[in-house]
């Protein structure tokens, strides 16, 4: 029975899309072909879970199950739960678990909140929901099991306090998206447009009220540290990834700072910093560290912030300011960072060597409208990068170690606090959790029977109802049904169990089955499928799903295995989910295991005697774009493919298993169903009949050979773009591309006379000219060819935009700016005269237009363009009131002899056939130099001379 | 085992040297393939093909250059002569000739081309038409077909990244009149590779694994039909010159599924399966030879630029659309195999390039000519569907024996989702069942009774143990049908 809460359209959809893994599997199918993957049951709660959750037992178990599966279930949530650690278990019992260990709360105090700590001890499910922490307060009254929880938070709190910092805004938007990109919805509840709540999803509602900022940041960090079983593994986050989570998860929470250092309001419309020190402030105090709220309203204001910055060693230190709008930092005195301007939220950075002790910090600040941030961190060797806020205050007095929250602070209660040990020892706490005071392990001083004494089944944590003094598990009927099955079947005996049930044991434990199939179980869940992306949509599922682990024994280097297990990796670039660590104390048996279990032979791995240096050379070019082309779409070292991007091939030799590698290499499909890997030898043959005589071993040994390099091999060819300049030499050279400041349809012609100019055919206008070198080719002409290619000579002079003639009613009419289609205007192409000089042919309506620019040689080449306007109706106006638009600039002045000086960068000369004076009109804070055109039916010309 | 070693024995005694030949018929013994060198400096990424008068053959580039190529049909290769007609235009993508000009189809616009003073280089360049828009991004490619019967060309626009349609008509067809006007003619358009007629004039393109394409596929342009990618339907906002805006499909859904519910949604009439067939379909040509290059008249001939090969499309019409069968036909061409074109006397010449997108044949660019030796190939000629299984017709008379035995054809079905998301798996799988084969009298024509037949599956067969009349395997053995529509009774 699949449940009902969950739309059965999603389930129907997700397994239908993963039917295709199953081809890879090939061996298992059945009669029919038709292996089905065991996807589980993944539901849609309304309400937060009440009962301990782990997720493979959510996913796989709660359907009715067989005997065998109750017993793995009920294994799963021994373990889970560590039900052992009070509950003794013969060591072959013991050896056939994966026990949780529990939280190490060492120094539990410097990162929880009291607050959080009294709720969650008083009720673990109200505190945590689907927390896997019994209630111990079995059978106490209300009164009673505040005042045991009061003593175990003062005893807790003995451990340390937690550091505030407040939530920045910018990094709020940066860590949601991180949570929904690197894999955390593998395991915790999808958010954005669709956010839902599954029954598989480790619950994250009580991360604002437990953790402050630096807390949550330290253990995002290293997560293993307290949580040493891994099933939060540590997603190798750097600070500023770490911090950003961390803003995000408590982006809501409101945190009252002491002030620490004084600050100036100004009111007043800026778009770069003013002197503050000239301008009287509005207002002044004190306030914690760049809190922008000391302010009075959200735009048109201003602050400057002062203080003093502690350091405890000398050092260099680099700052980085991030603000919008406008900001600045001095230390000193000394001007550090400058993010000054109007703009959205920009961080620039400064490096300083700055002495032990206090420093005189000031940062100014200012907001013009919409959104307003003030963000200040700084990095050092020995402090990581941190938030600033914590080391400034208002006197040269060292800070104190921060204390303030927005809850009362504890009153300490040395007494309680004692009581509170005791009971962390006499309650069974200390079975679960380690905690060392004053370096001594604290034990546990509960009485538990062994499992195996456990005969009745419904009593004790099991019991519905537990008695006064026994843990409540809150398990579901389910729960308690595996383990009491689990216990029974495990008295009767303990069967060693087989490679492959380790395995899935521990994929199930591990949750590495919410990203990876293997042996027809497990996958990405469907209503978390769509938060798996890829930064290249075009590689379709391969890019953005983890790969499957079938067969991943036989294809990865042992080494690499144990790395990737040990440490998590990163190695596929494309993809937004990246491999987190779970420590190789948890997983790091996996590795011989999946060896044991996966690892074939079969290659053929003939050894070629040739001169390594000849072999190697042929693996390169078989690598390069003149015969394989695997650099089209695999990176190679830190040269980027111009294709998908794909993993970087030196390190295919490190990874790789090189007699799984020849035979993927033939036959890419079978080990990866739907990849977009072709193989370079179809068929067992070669694709490069030329190199090696065409022997595919030889060919394949080579290139193993060449990869083996690593950083020494030489980078192949066609992967770093050659240039390819075109010059003109005989004749014009048209090169019709996107050219970079011009409409898609641009026409660039370079000349022999190295004068170039770029036609915009969309408009009709001459709009780009340039002098010396023209034009690089190889950025449209090697691999795709992405993007728009800028002149390659110099004195780049960018024209008028905008449509060349229009019929203007008056000379107080706007030059129109409507499309130039919609104007009328249809590009007719170009005819080449006898030098192959184009003539570029446009209408207007009607009128119909001849372009010629012809190029003059000289030490500064010029142009000489002739422009002849022919007959037809002026569409819009008189036949007199045709104009033609030479140019416009800031700055347009008669220097005489009809030519006109442009923004000091053109002298043009302009002549009309028809005699008429170009008129220079003032436009906004533009100049537009006009000819006046009377239309004639045998054509009037204007000439332009553009010397620039 | 007895049984088998039974048969392997007496196989071996009574064709030794018939199945030993057969073993080494190649498809070179049939289609001759030789590859022009072109001349030093010159990068020939073929874009377009068109023959002129006097056997000369136009070849545009990706490079966005126009070469006359004289004696492409001499006997010897190395008689081969270029000459540049054209350079500067961008990246031509089909190129045809009418009245004298040579029409080229470039990014931006359809242009035409003329020599006017007889020198060999053409020095006026026409703008026939270019009301389509361009963003500037790569994917936005156009591809250009020959003249059509009223003179028009047709003109498909990849969409901008081939994912969105950010520019107008991007996703579209348009037919291009000789006047110039530019006719919005079908929407749906993904990531087109090629285009080309059938021999009744019928118009077809290539489109590309994808959204909205599970895997590469031939599709009829059918005036006003979608074709099954929704973003460039925004462009229904424009022009009402085939009608109101199709509803949009559901995505996650099957094309059928969705065809049934969306009238204009015009189903693939050949799906080729991802990597068994291509990866990257690409330039279709009609066999309209009359026999000159062979025994598939009117068949289709499609390239695969990723895989470097030519396919063979026979395609029939159930309920008024077209569908049918793609069969492997010939491999290892030089380049990424992206256009071909029939000369007068029969061959075909086929252009290739592999930038940006690798290619078993691994040089950058080629043109090839593909010759018929005149010897007949061993192969399923034309695959017939009937309302209860399928019509085979071959090159050869079958071996009566193997081709009566239901186990020598081993047939299997699949489907592709029909989703928003990049491509898709192949699904659904089922196995029908062979009942029963009839062969025909004249020994050509194979009648397969079938119960299961899938609708909007790929019917895929593997006939390795048929044999012919004289003991030969097939030269190709695979087929694949696509089977939107089951005939009725």
């Amino acid at each position: 029975m699949r449940s009902t809460n969950w739309p059965v359209a999603v389930l129907v959809s997700f397994c239908l899309a993963s039917a295709s893994m199953s081809a890879r599997a090939a061996d298992d199918e059945d009669e029919d072909g038709k292996p089905r993957i065991k996807v589980g049951i993944t539901k849609a709660l309304t309400a937060a879970p009440s009962h301990p959750v782990v997720p493979g037992f959510e996913r796989f178990y709660t359907e009715a199950a067989s005997d065998a599966d109750s017993l793995t279930a009920g294994k799963l949530l021994l373990g889970e739960l560590n039900c052992v650690a009070c509950h003794k278990a013969d060591d072959a019992v013991a050896k056939s678990l994966m026990v949780k260990r529990s939280p190490i709360l060492d120094q539990v105090g410097s990162r929880a909140r009291v607050k959080f700590l009294r709720k969650f001890l008083a009720n673990p499910q109200h505190g945590k929901p689907g927390s896997t922490m019994p209630d111990v307060w079995s059978g106490l009254s209300d009164a009673e099991r505040t005042q045991q929880v009061e003593s175990l938070v003062q005893f807790l709190a003995t451990t340390g306090s937690v550091t505030e910092a407040s939530a920045s805004l910018p990094l709020v938007k940066e860590g949601e998206t991180l949570f929904q990109q690197i894999g955390c919805v593998a395991c915790h509840d999808p958010i954005g447009k669709e956010p839902v709540s599954l029954s598989t999803s480790i619950n994250l509602g009580h991360v604002a009220e437990k953790y402050t900022i630096p807390g949550l940041i330290q253990f995002l960090k290293d997560p293993l540290k307290v949580r040493p079983s891994g099933r939060m593994p540590a997603m190798n986050l750097d600070d500023k990834k770490a911090q950003a989570l961390a803003n995000y998860f408590l982006r809501g929470v409101h945190v009252n700072l002491q002030p620490n250092m004084t600050y100036q309001y100004f009111e007043g419309s800026w778009d770069k910093l003013p002197d503050f020190s000239a301008l009287k402030p509005v207002a002044k105090g004190e306030a914690a560290a760049f809190d922008l709220h000391a302010g009075k309203r959200g735009n048109n204001f201003g602050m400057r912030f002062e203080g003093f910055l502690h350091l405890a060693n000398v050092g260099d230190y680099t700052f980085h300011l991030g603000s919008d709008d406008g900001s600045r930092l001095l230390i000193d005195g000394q001007k550090v960072v400058d993010v000054d301007g109007t703009h959205p939220h920009t961080e620039a950075s400064g490096k300083t060597k700055l002495t032990a002790g206090p420093h005189p910090i000031q940062v100014d600040y200012f907001q013009g409208g919409g959104e307003w941030t003030l963000t200040l961190q700084f990095e050092s060797k020995d402090l990581g990068r941190q938030e600033v806020a914590p080391f400034v205050t208002l006197t040269r007095e060292p800070p104190k170690p921060p204390t303030a929250s927005d809850e009362t602070p504890l009153v300490p209660q040395p007494e309680l606090a004692d009581s509170g040990r005791k009971l962390f020892a006499s309650a069974g706490c200390a079975a679960c959790h380690q905690i060392k005071i004053d370096n001594k392990l604290l034990a546990s001083e509960l009485k538990a029977r062994p499992l195996r004494e456990l005969a009745n089944l419904t009593a004790g944590c099991l019991a519905a109802a537990p008695a006064k003094g026994i843990p409540n598990f809150r398990l579901t009927t389910k729960q308690q049904q595996a383990v009491a099955s689990a216990i029974k079947s495990l008295a009767a005996g303990v069967k060693t169990p087989s490679p492959a049930d380790v395995v899935a044991q521990t994929l199930t434990a591990f949750n590495c089955y919410a990203c990876h199939v293997r042996g027809l179980v497990g996958g990405v869940e469907s209503p978390r499928n769509a938060h798996f992306t890829t930064t290249m949509p075009e590689m379709g599922d391969e890019g953005r799903l983890p790969p499957h682990l079938d067969g991943v024994g036989d294809k990865l280097k042992l080494d690499w295995l144990k790395q990737v297990l040990n440490n998590g990796t990163d190695e596929r670039p494309y993809m937004r989910v990246n491999m987190p660590k779970f420590g190789g104390d948890n997983v790091g048996h996996l590795a011989t295991i999946l060896e044991a279990l996966d690892r074939k032979e079969g290659a053929n791995m003939a050894k070629f005697d040739d001169v390594p240096g000849r072999l190697k050379a042929a693996g390169r070019h078989l690598t390069g774009d003149k015969a394989f082309g695997c650099i089209k779409c695999h990176n190679f070292r830190e040269h980027k493919a111009t294709g998908i991007q794909s993993v970087e091939l030196t390190k295919m030799t490190q990874r790789l298993r090189e007699d799984w590698f020849y035979r993927y290499m033939l036959n890419p499909q079978e080990y990866r169903p739907g990849t977009r890997m072709p193989t370079p030898w179809p068929f067992g043959t070669t694709t490069a009949k030329d190199v090696l005589d065409a022997n595919v071993q030889k060919q394949q040994f080579a290139m193993w050979q060449y990869l083996a390099d690593g950083g020494k091999a030489q980078v192949p060819t066609g992967i770093i773009r050659d240039p390819i300049v075109l010059t003109p030499t005989k004749e014009p050279i048209i090169y019709r591309n996107f050219i970079e400041g011009v409409n898609p349809r641009g026409i660039a012609v370079g000349y022999p006379e190295k004068a170039h100019l770029t036609f915009d055919a969309d408009n009709c206008a001459l709009v780009l000219l340039w002098q010396g070198d023209f034009i690089d080719a190889s950025r449209h002409w090697s691999g795709r060819g992405v993007g728009f290619q800028g002149p390659q000579g110099d004195n780049v002079l960018p024209l008028a935009a905008g449509v060349p003639f229009a019929a203007l009613p008056s000379l107080e009419s706007a030059w129109p700016d409507k499309p130039a289609k919609d104007q009328g205007y249809r590009f007719r192409g170009y005819r080449f005269d006898k030098d192959r000089r184009p003539t570029f042919l446009y209408e207007v309506g009607s009128v119909r237009v001849e372009d010629f620019p012809k190029p003059v040689a000289g030490e500064s080449p010029s142009f000489e363009r002739m422009l002849t306007v022919i007959g037809g109706q002026v569409t819009g106006g008189a036949p007199s009131q045709l104009w033609f638009r030479a140019a416009t600039g800031t700055k347009i002045s008669d220097v005489g002899d009809g030519t006109f000086a442009v923004d000091g960068l053109l002298k043009l000369r302009v002549t009309s056939s028809g005699g008429a004076k170009p008129i220079l009109r003032p436009r906004g804070n533009t100049h537009e130099l006009l000819v006046n055109v009377p239309l004639a039916s045998d054509g009037t010309t204007v000439k332009l001379n553009y010397s620039w | 085992m007895k049984q088998v070693l039974v048969v392997f024995v007496a196989m071996m005694s009574i064709g030794t040297t018939l199945v030993a030949a057969a073993d080494k018929l190649t498809e070179a013994d049939f289609y001759k393939l030789e590859t022009f060198k072109t001349p030093d400096g010159v990068l020939l990424e073929a874009g377009g093909l068109q023959f002129l008068p006097g056997d000369r053959l136009a070849v545009s580039t990706r490079r966005g250059e126009i070469y006359l190529v004289d004696n492409v049909l001499a006997d010897d290769v190395k008689q081969v002569k270029f000459t540049r007609f054209a350079h500067g235009l961008h990246e031509v993508l089909g190129i045809a000739w009418r009245d004298g000009w040579l029409y080229a189809t470039q990014r931006c616009e359809v242009s035409r081309l003329k020599d006017t003073d007889n020198d060999g280089v053409a020095d006026l360049i026409e703008t026939v038409a270019d009301d389509w828009g361009i963003t500037g991004d790569y994917h936005e490619y156009a591809f250009g077909s020959k003249f059509d019967k009223d003179n028009n060309l047709w003109v498909t626009f990849c969409l901008t990244g081939s994912f969105t349609s950010n520019a107008k008509y991007r996703g579209w067809c348009v037919r291009v009149t000789p006047d110039g006007q530019v006719i919005p003619t079908c929407s749906g358009i993904r990531s087109p590779g090629g285009m080309g007629a059938n021999h009744v004039g019928d118009m077809f393109y290539t489109d590309n694994q994808g959204p909205w394409n599970g895997t590469c596929s031939l599709k009829h342009l059918a005036v006003g039909s979608f074709q099954g990618h929704p973003d460039g339907n925004k462009w229904y906002s424009i022009t009402n010159a085939i009608g109101p805006r199709p509803a949009d499909p559901k995505s996650d859904s099957r094309m059928l599924v969705e065809a049934k519910k969306i009238p204009e949604l015009m189903p693939p009439a050949i799906l080729f399966p991802y990597k068994k067939m291509g990866q990257s379909a690409a330039g279709i040509v009609c066999d309209t030879t009359a026999g000159k290059f062979g025994p598939f008249q009117n068949q289709l001939f499609v390239s695969d630029q990723s895989h470097s090969t030519l396919m063979r499309c026979y395609l029939e019409k159930v309920n008024g659309r077209y569908q049918g069968a793609c069969f492997p036909f010939r491999q290892s061409f030089a380049s990424g195999t992206l256009v071909q074109e029939f000369a007068p006397n029969g061959t075909m010449l086929v252009g290739g390039t592999n930038r940006g997108w690798g290619s078993r044949g691994s040089q950058p660019g080629a043109l090839e000519r593909l010759t018929w030796t005149g010897k007949v190939p061993f192969e399923v000629h034309e695959m017939h569907v009937k309302p209860d299984g399928f019509e085979l017709t071959f090159t050869e008379p079958v071996d009566p024996v193997t081709a009566a035995d239901p186990k020598s054809y081993k047939l299997e079905t699949y489907t592709y989702i029909y989703q928003a998301a990049y491509g898709s798996p192949e699904v659904d799988q089922t196995t029908p069942t062979i009942e029963r084969v009839e062969v025909a009298n004249d020994r050509r024509n194979v009648r397969l009774f079938v119960t299961g037949l899938q609708e909007g599956h790929v019917h895929e067969f593997h006939l390795d143990a048929l044999r012919s009349a004289t003991g030969l395997p097939l030269l190709h053995a695979e087929a694949y049908y696509t089977l939107n529509y089951i005939p009725a009774k």
